[in-house]
């Protein structure tokens, strides 16, 4: 194989990476594999630099799902689109056949990023829980009242958390990099097992193994870009381990990172909802989501008081029955559901006879 | 090929572990035109898979070359064959794929991202789009309207980048 050394490598080096590029076309053919056995015994340290350049040609494909990866893959598929887009532009001058090579590419290119079939949505209703195996060999597993939609193409396989929270146990595949989104914030995992929450308005990722990065997007058309953890602003690759958790709310610009429990986080998958000093609203939310009869706050102070305790999911009696009985909070049975409110503050004893007795009278 | 690698499945193959798979055997077998016909033997026994196994190749690819090796072995009983080292120190299970010894000690992540940065926007798109979404040569030289040879071009300068950027011997 002749190249001329042009890419400032040095011939030996390009030579190397020449053979690579060929092989990765399909095997040597006839006076290709002399050639081939030829320039590998040329010089001793042939073989070497065809190692080497294989390497690279496989980094590259190791790292296929990286955030960063992702993102110029999409721009790769956008400069495809526009060159495409200019073709149809020339139409006039171009053959029919090419035409139609174009046309047709470009369907498949917008077939692989974004439009191919009808995705297929997961759903569970009011405390419902699901186990799905999905086509590539990862794992799906939803809690009640939640919703996943999948969109798989060659290339990708997209997951979008509509609502509720589901755990993910990723085949893997870094060719075909695996998303979650929710609500403007986007999971990238390789081979790994992580949840998503929707609860209130904040996304939260809990990491089981494994690692995962989050990228934040601000509109459809925005480029998304790893979103800052912490104090350090590090990317969540970095800092996210198993066992930790990533709390995201909507508007704020920064993750912040905590601690999981992670056989607390996992109980819902056996029936159990467990708290720990949890705000009102968050055990609630999940209460909710296998509750018929929904419990709603009467006011903000009662969803931040915190509390503790092992549920069975789906006894939303018991459940309130057990907040009411320790924490200062009380329930209303009104309408179709309970509104649950803070306790008021504890006044004077003597105001304790009834809220219309005016002491100071008589 | 009823009922098993498709002609698009087996044009991923190849892009994604033919080079490997050459290397492999390169660093193991003095003669080089055994490394490529056991090469070619392991694509044969990819060719007679199902799609479902096919999906799974990651997984044993290298499994199927560690055993065809192995068999050689046995028939050849020529140890001086082998040009690094005794194969049993090696752990004949799964090759841990070639980027870990390049890339090793790096915080690799984002590492083959930023260096494709720094190239030229067309090349990156085009080493991408071939690389990583698969892509024809011949689709992508109908797409921005040039040569299949400028294709190649674009491809190997963005190799070469790489190799500037994250190779071992610069």
């Amino acid at each position: 194989m002749t190249v001329r050394h042009e890419y400032g490598l040095g011939e030996a080096r390009e030579a190397a990476l020449a053979w690579c590029l060929r092989l990765a076309e399909g095997p040597l053919v006839g006076a290709e594999r002399e050639a081939f056995d030829a320039w590998l015994a040329d010089r001793p340290g042939n073989a070497a630099l065809f190692d080497e350049a294989v390497a690279l040609w496989s980094g590259v494909e190791d790292q296929a799902g990286s955030p960063e990866m992702v993102v110029l893959r999409g721009q790769a598929l956008e400069s495809a689109r526009r060159a495409n887009a200019r073709r149809w532009a020339h139409g006039a001058l171009l053959s029919r056949r090419t035409m139609a090579m174009a046309a047709s590419l470009l369907v498949a290119v917008m077939a692989g990023v974004w439009f191919i079939g009808l995705p297929t949505t997961y759903r569970t209703g009011v405390g419902e829980r699901e186990v799905v195996a999905l086509p590539d060999g990862s794992k799906l597993s939803l809690d009640a009242d939640s919703a996943v939609t999948l969109r798989y193409t060659h290339a990708r396989r997209q997951l979008t958390l509509k609502k509720g929270r589901a755990r993910f146990s990723v085949a893997k595949n870094p060719l075909r990099p695996f998303t979650v989104a929710a609500a403007g914030k986007t999971v990238v995992a390789v081979g790994t097992e992580f949840s998503v929450e929707r609860l209130g308005g904040q996304v939260r990722v809990i990491l089981y193994e494994g690692k995962v990065s989050v990228l934040t997007q601000e509109s459809l058309l925005a480029t998304p870009t790893p979103i800052p953890v912490g104090q350090a602003r590090k990317s969540a690759d970095l800092v996210l381990k198993p066992g930790g958790e990533l709390i995201m709310a909507d508007a704020a610009p920064v993750a912040q990172l905590a601690s999981a429990d992670l056989s607390r986080s996992l109980s819902w998958e056996g029936g159990q909802l467990i708290f720990r000093n949890e705000p009102l609203a968050s055990a609630v939310e999940r209460v909710n989501r296998y509750a018929e009869r929904k419990i709603t706050l009467a006011d903000p102070a009662a969803g931040q008081v915190l509390v503790s305790g092992v549920f069975t999911a789906g006894d939303t009696d018991a459940f309130i029955d057990g907040v009411t009985a320790v924490f200062s909070v009380r329930a209303e049975q009104r309408g179709g559901g309970t509104v649950i409110s803070a306790d008021p503050p504890r006044k004077p004893v003597n105001d304790s006879a009834g809220g219309a007795s005016n002491p100071s009278s008589a | 090929m009823q009922a098993s690698a498709a002609q698009g499945d087996l044009v991923q193959l190849n892009r994604r572990f033919r080079p490997a798979l050459m290397a492999f055997f390169l660093r193991r077998l003095a003669n080089h035109a055994e490394a490529e016909d056991l090469t070619q033997e392991v694509f044969s026994r990819l060719t007679a898979m199902s799609p479902g196994e096919l999906n799974q190749a990651d997984a044993y690819i290298f499994q199927i070359a560690a055993n065809l090796l192995r068999d050689r072995g046995r028939r050849h009983k020529v140890r001086e064959a082998y040009r690094f080292g005794v194969l049993a120190g090696e752990g004949f299970g799964v090759e841990p794929i070639d980027p870990e010894r390049v890339l090793a000690g790096r915080e690799a992540l984002g590492q083959v991202a930023a260096a494709l940065r720094e190239a030229p926007e067309r090349t990156r798109a085009i080493f991408i789009l071939y690389r990583v979404e698969q892509m024809k040569k011949r689709d992508i030289a109908a797409t921005y309207g040039i040569s299949t040879s400028a294709v190649d071009k674009h491809l190997m300068k963005a190799m070469a980048h790489l190799w500037k950027r994250l190779g071992s011997t610069p």
